[in-house]
């Protein structure tokens, strides 16, 4: 762990980094699959209502899905080609509805981030223009959340924004694509951040990078010199840097109260891809079809970071980096800390997939649960100041009414990692949310019921 | 090509984190055996053969017990696994470092019986138990056996180091005698000092260890190194052990400033009678303390009044037993209102509930 | 004497100072409690289950005397009916209902992929995604709902939950639980249903479970009574609709479509170990036939007689449907109604006992109708016609429902398989 730079206080751990077998000096580009599976839920909030039907033809960029609801995003066809069917995506617990595009191979692929970037001109743009813009390119947080940007942007009246603060940070470990971007394309950035400085009518930007990432650093501030109002920062490389309110607290010194948004302490925060796409969104009218992804672990041939259209399914990609070496074990969407296991190989990545992990048994550390020691690391190490092990316990009871502190819980893992019992500590407080969640519909829809009874009589 | 693999079919779906650090149960098990082990060679050393079997024993009499009791529950390979991981072992040490060198053989397997029953396994087992198991058997046994419970060794240099395990009766009065503190509830403080000017007892004698009490009441620098041991790998955190010994010094300096010819002063009482092993290993057990740093602090500060209570007013030359048997039950009450403050808390306003 | 007097006064004036206390206390604080309370919640299993939808049994017996309607699941009829006295009114009279678990992809027939490790909770398990099933929609198998029963009427069985009807008293406690809204509860007289609730399209379902709905809409299709309604790849029989033809049941090409009597159905361990789905149709047949032998066994007549019947029979339904058609028609009908009646008199008394309930007597008339109704289509439709013995057992296992003689012959049956 190293010493310098900013920090959150409270909690935190510091897993085996593994980037190392990443690289994230350069990435590849794959060439367009036969097949995409585009699915219509790709980010939080309502699906996307499909707009194509079987056998529509679609071009690159097309709208095939559009926002339905205040928080929701447009959906576009990566590249041209016909609907092959209207089957549904199983993304984790989420059943979406979705888009399987046969691909025009004679096509052109998904276009690449510019080499030659030219910086925006800002004057040209209004700030509802670019937030409108935005919206149209269905730009989502690109750093696992997939919160609809345009909505992220437009905070509710009164509250007064002064800080933005992007997400350079890529805390998780074995992942390197945020990395790789910053390094390779560090104008996109950049831009992408004034963009979003002028649509919120902030002048002062803070960009945290871990300080494990020399190079990201040393690019990104060379090439920030003689932008007014971006500062960049180095931030301690500690578990989880990057956890929003956590990397708020590491960089402006700001705390986020418990159940509030960033917005309450005048900050907004954004992920370093989500700035690029921004970028590519106003000069060329790129909607988010394509990002480049991590794939690493030791279990599979040739890790590397790759840019691939949304809907690529993971198998594709396991065959682009030369297969799967013979112990692999697992295979985890998103970073280990708190990536989810999947067993379809067919499953998409989607505008929010920043990391496929192959790992082998060694890596992936099954063990025995063993009784809880009430040692206490899961409370000292948890960044949000909760008590693991209680609401554990609550859960284990089934007593989740009086586990309410589960919601405050972002999940990042930490309190599981600590453990030395091996609990599943994160997977037990999910449940209790889960559970809450039920209880809390169940409540409205029984007061409906009651009101709708009453009504009548 | 991919298909053919069938990778699928054994592919492992967990929740997160996929990764966990390195630290198991046994890792911390272990770690706290090898920071009583200074401790526990130095009673071998100071009492002899005798202290060395009474270690030993006990700690086989808990793993043996322990196995037997999971047994009833779980089959051999899981049994022998769990007790293995060391913590019957952490129980069995404690066990011996709170009996005297003299204990007779069924004593020590009595006790290891109620530490591994009634205070661990009728509980549920590990991480189950309100009580430390240790003390719960220090305490029967205390009870049920007071006679053999307070024959306490002299310590003697190590030349006595290979003198025969069994002592005959004839023999004990020899070398047996009373522990400080026992000697200053018995026969009152200067009794005491003139007995310590006699025999060459002093402040520093009790730091090193060359005075009379249970294995593991003589070092108290051994047990600090020991203990320093855990505290580096994060296994205890200071506030327990601190707020335990600044209380009891604090509460019996009061009492020594008010009259001190009655009370024996402060560095005595901390330096003497297991309050270092109470402080250091029984009160931090992660089982039966509290989790959050405040609940600890709490915790200390409880089990140094209830100590201080009872030796200087109370019947009993000492108190630690006691007083981290009846704090162990107060814990849960503890843990309920000490929760630590969430992330951000500060920042609400007062009387404004989180959104 | 003194001694004594001092101590006895001070402590009998304590006594009667407390005393004293305690009653003003009582008098002040006084809760009026309607004693009907305590007499509904006497009556009431006192189980707490919360099938009521209330916080338990003393909870529900406040409602209850403040007036709001319920049904208690666990309490019988004659229980329920003694409250309705106790309070002097009526109380809703709801269908009795039984949970089913709306997924029988079978360990040994749907495919599984990849290996749980984690919390042995459904729900748990679900917020990870696809578990170890390919369908993301079947039954997880942890036994959540199993755990959440109070009344031991859930199991596992071969990877999925299942409901064991003669214990269920349909609380409602395994629907709240289940995470993927697997368990429906179902009237008691429900004999056919579709136990899948998958969304896949054709092709995926296939690759995931030997028994799932394909959507291949077959049932839709042959249904009389436009009773299947089918969304999103997925077909679900209207229980209002359905007549309980049992024609879907036939035409489902992966023998999903199932046919239980809820109330009545066990399934022991053997049946089990044949398949779930072969024994159910099995048993099924078997029983019907029983009762259309018991029907003729009470009392059949001769083949010209019967054909006779029939005609008429049809007569006098195609006279009906005539009259709802055409209004003027319809003035004529009564008297049309009662020559047809007459002749079929005439015949002699009908093989089954006429029931002297109005009602009873509507239900047939309706069900003989209909029966004529599919008599006339068969003759007209060779197609339909090799599916018209399995619709006729259909009608005549409900006539025979209606006629206390053949119950004597369920019930026999019952007796033998128990």
């Amino acid at each position: 762990m190293s010493g310098h730079g900013l920090t959150f206080r409270r909690g935190g751990t510091h897993p085996p980094e593994n980037k190392g077998l990443c690289d994230a000096a350069s990435y590849t580009v794959l060439p367009t699959p036969a097949e995409l599976l585009v699915a219509m839920s790709q980010h939080l909030g309502a699906p996307a209502r499909t707009l194509v039907k079987n056998r529509d033809e679609v071009e690159a960029g097309q709208l095939i899905g559009e926002s339905s609801a205040f928080i929701s995003a447009n959906i576009h066809a990566p590249v041209k080609g016909t609907i092959k069917g209207l089957d549904m995506a199983h993304i984790g617990p989420v059943n979406s509805p979705a888009v399987t595009i046969k691909t025009d191979q004679s096509a052109p692929p998904v276009p690449e981030y510019e080499r030659e970037p030219k910086p925006l001109d800002l004057a040209a743009w209004e700030k509802d223009a670019i937030l409108a813009r935005i919206k149209e390119t269905g730009i989502v947080g690109m750093g696992g959340a997939t919160f609809p940007t345009h909505v992220k942007l437009s905070p509710p009246p009164g509250a007064k924004l002064d800080v933005l603060v992007l997400n350079g940070a890529e805390c998780e470990p074995y992942l390197t694509a945020d990395d790789c971007l910053m390094r390779n394309h560090p104008v996109q950035v950049l831009e992408g951040t004034r963009a979003i400085m002028k649509a919120c009518g902030i002048d002062r930007a803070v960009i945290g990078i871990e300080d494990n990432k020399p190079e990201a650093y040393q690019t990104l501030s060379s090439a920030a010199e003689g932008l007014g109002g971006i500062e960049i920062v180095r931030c301690r490389t500690r578990y989880p840097q990057g956890a929003e309110k956590q990397l708020i607290e590491a960089t402006v010194g700001r705390k986020v109260a418990p159940g509030n948004l960033p917005f309450t302490v005048g900050v907004v925060v954004q992920n370093v891809a989500t700035t690029a796409a921004i970028y590519e969104a106003l000069t060329a009218g790129q909607p988010l079809t394509r990002r480049i992804i991590s794939v690493t672990g030791r279990g599979v041939n040739r890790p590397q970071n790759v840019m691939a259209p949304v809907g690529t399914s993971v198998a594709e990609l396991l065959e682009y980096c030369g297969g799967p070496k013979d112990d692999l074990a697992a295979v985890v969407m998103g970073g280990p800390m708190m990536g989810r296991a999947t067993s379809d190989l067919n499953e998409p990545t989607a505008k929010g997939t920043s990391g496929v992990l192959f790992l082998t048994k060694d890596e992936l550390v099954i063990r025995e649960e063993d009784p809880c020691l009430r040692c206490g690391r899961c409370v000292s190490d948890c960044p949000m100041g909760l008590v693991p092990t209680e609401l554990m316990s609550l859960a284990m009871q089934g007593r989740f009414e009086e586990a309410t502190d589960a919601l405050d819980c972002v999940e990042c893992g930490t309190c599981a990692f600590v453990c030395p019992s091996n609990r599943r500590l994160v997977q037990w407080i999910r449940l209790a949310k889960w559970e809450l969640g039920r209880m809390r519909r169940r409540a409205q829809m029984k007061q409906k019921e009651t009101e709708a009874k009453a009504a009548k009589s | 090509m991919l298909a053919e693999l069938n990778l699928e079919k054994r592919l492992i779906l967990r929740s997160s984190p996929h990764a966990l650090s390195k630290e198991q149960v046994p890792n911390v098990m272990w770690t706290v055996v090898a920071a009583l082990a200074p401790a526990s060679l130095a009673a071998c050393w100071f009492f002899g053969l005798r202290a060395l079997l009474v270690i030993i024993g006990a700690t086989l009499a808990c793993v043996v017990i322990e196995y037997l009791l999971l047994r009833t529950r779980v089959d051999a390979k899981k049994a022998m696994l769990i007790s293995l991981d060391g913590s019957a072992v952490v129980t069995g040490i404690l066990l011996a470092l709170n009996l005297p060198a003299t204990s007779p053989w069924w004593m020590v397997v009595i006790g290891a019986l109620i530490a591994m029953l009634l205070g661990k396994h009728l509980f549920g087992g590990l991480g189950q138990n309100i009580f430390n198991p240790a003390l719960v058997a220090r305490v029967f046994l205390l009870l049920a056996f007071p006679a053999e419970m307070t024959t306490w060794l002299y310590p003697k240099s190590g030349a006595q180091f290979a003198q025969l395990p069994n002592l005959a009766a004839e023999n004990l009065d020899a070398v047996t005698g009373a522990t400080p503190l026992g000697m200053i509830k018995a026969d009152g403080l200067q009794a005491f000092l003139d007995w310590a000017n006699q025999t060459g007892t002093s402040l520093w004698s009790m730091l090193w260890g060359n005075t009379g009490g249970s294995l593991g009441e003589t070092s108290a620098l051994l047990l600090l190194i020991g203990a320093g041991l855990l505290f580096w790998r994060g296994y205890i955190s200071w506030h327990t052990p601190v707020s335990y010994i600044a209380t009891v010094f604090v509460l019996t300096g009061i009492m020594w400033l008010v009259n001190p010819q009655y009370y024996a002063n402060p560095v005595l009482h901390i330096l003497s009678a297991g309050l270092f092993l109470g402080a250091f290993f029984m009160a931090t057990d992660m089982v039966t303390s509290p989790v959050s740093a405040k609940g600890m602090f709490i915790f200390g500060v409880g089990c140094g009044v209830i100590t201080a209570v009872i030796r200087l007013f109370g019947a009993f030359p000492e108190g630690v037993s006691f007083a981290i048997l009846i704090m162990n039950g107060l814990t849960p009450l503890i843990d309920r209102y000490t929760k630590p403050r969430k992330f951000g808390a500060e920042t609400l306003k007062r009387g404004e509930a989180s959104a | 004497m003194i001694d004594i007097l001092i101590p006895a006064g001070v402590m009998g004036g304590l006594g009667l100072a407390l005393a004293a206390a305690l009653l003003a206390a009582a008098k002040k604080f006084y809760v009026y409690e309607d004693p009907r309370i305590g007499q509904v919640e006497e009556m009431l299993p006192g189980a707490n289950c919360g099938g009521c939808g209330k916080a338990g049994c003393k909870a529900f017996a406040e409602a209850l005397v403040a007036g709001e309607d319920g049904n208690c699941p666990v309490a019988s009829a004659e229980t329920m009916a003694a409250i309705a006295q106790v309070l002097g009114k009526e109380l809703g009279n709801t269908e009795p209902v039984v949970a089913h678990v709306m997924c029988e992809g079978l360990k040994s027939s749907a495919t599984f992929n990849g290996l749980y490790h984690g919390i042995t909770d459904c729900r748990a398990a679900h917020l990870i995604g696809q578990v170890d099933r390919v369908c993301s929609y079947g039954c997880i198998g942890l036994g959540t709902c199993v755990e959440a029963c109070a009344f031991d009427a859930m199991e596992i069985y071969n990877g999925v939950c299942r409901v064991i009807p003669e214990n269920c008293v349909a609380c409602g406690k395994c629907v709240e639980v289940c995470p993927r809204d697997l368990i429906v509860l179902l009237p008691k007289g429900r004999q056919v249903f579709v136990p899948c609730k998958s969304l896949d399209v054709g092709k995926v379902t296939t690759r995931a479970c030997e028994i799932g709905c394909i959507g291949c809409k077959k049932c839709v299709k042959v249904c009389p009574s436009d009773a299947i309604e089918f969304e999103n790849n997925l077909a679900r029989i209207i229980p209002e609709k359905c007549t309980q033809c049992f024609e879907c049941v036939e035409a489902c090409p992966r023998d999903l479509i199932k046919v239980r009597d809820l109330a009545e159905f066990f399934i022991t361990e053997d049946d089990l170990k044949a398949g779930l789905d072969s024994i159910a149709k099995a048993t099924w047949q078997a029983r019907a036939a029983e009762k259309a032998k018991a029907a003729q066994a009470a009392g059949g007549e001769a083949p010209e007689i019967a054909a006779k019947r029939a005609k008429f029979e049809k007569a006098l339904a195609d006279a009906r449907a005539k009259a709802e058609a055409d209004p003027e028609y319809a003035k004529k009908l009564p008297k049309i109604e009662e020559g047809f009646l007459k002749k079929l008199t005439e015949l002699g008394p009908a093989p089954d006992a006429e029931p002297t309930d109005p009602e009873l007597a509507a239900r047939r008339a309706k069900i003989e109708q209909a029966l004529a109704a599919a008599r006339a289509k068969a003759e007209a439709d060779p197609e339909y016609a090799k599916k018209f013995p399995k619709i006729e057992q259909g009608f005549l296992n409900k006539l025979a429902a209606l006629d206390p003689s053949s119950k004597a012959a369920e019930h026999k049956y019952e007796e033998e398989q128990s």
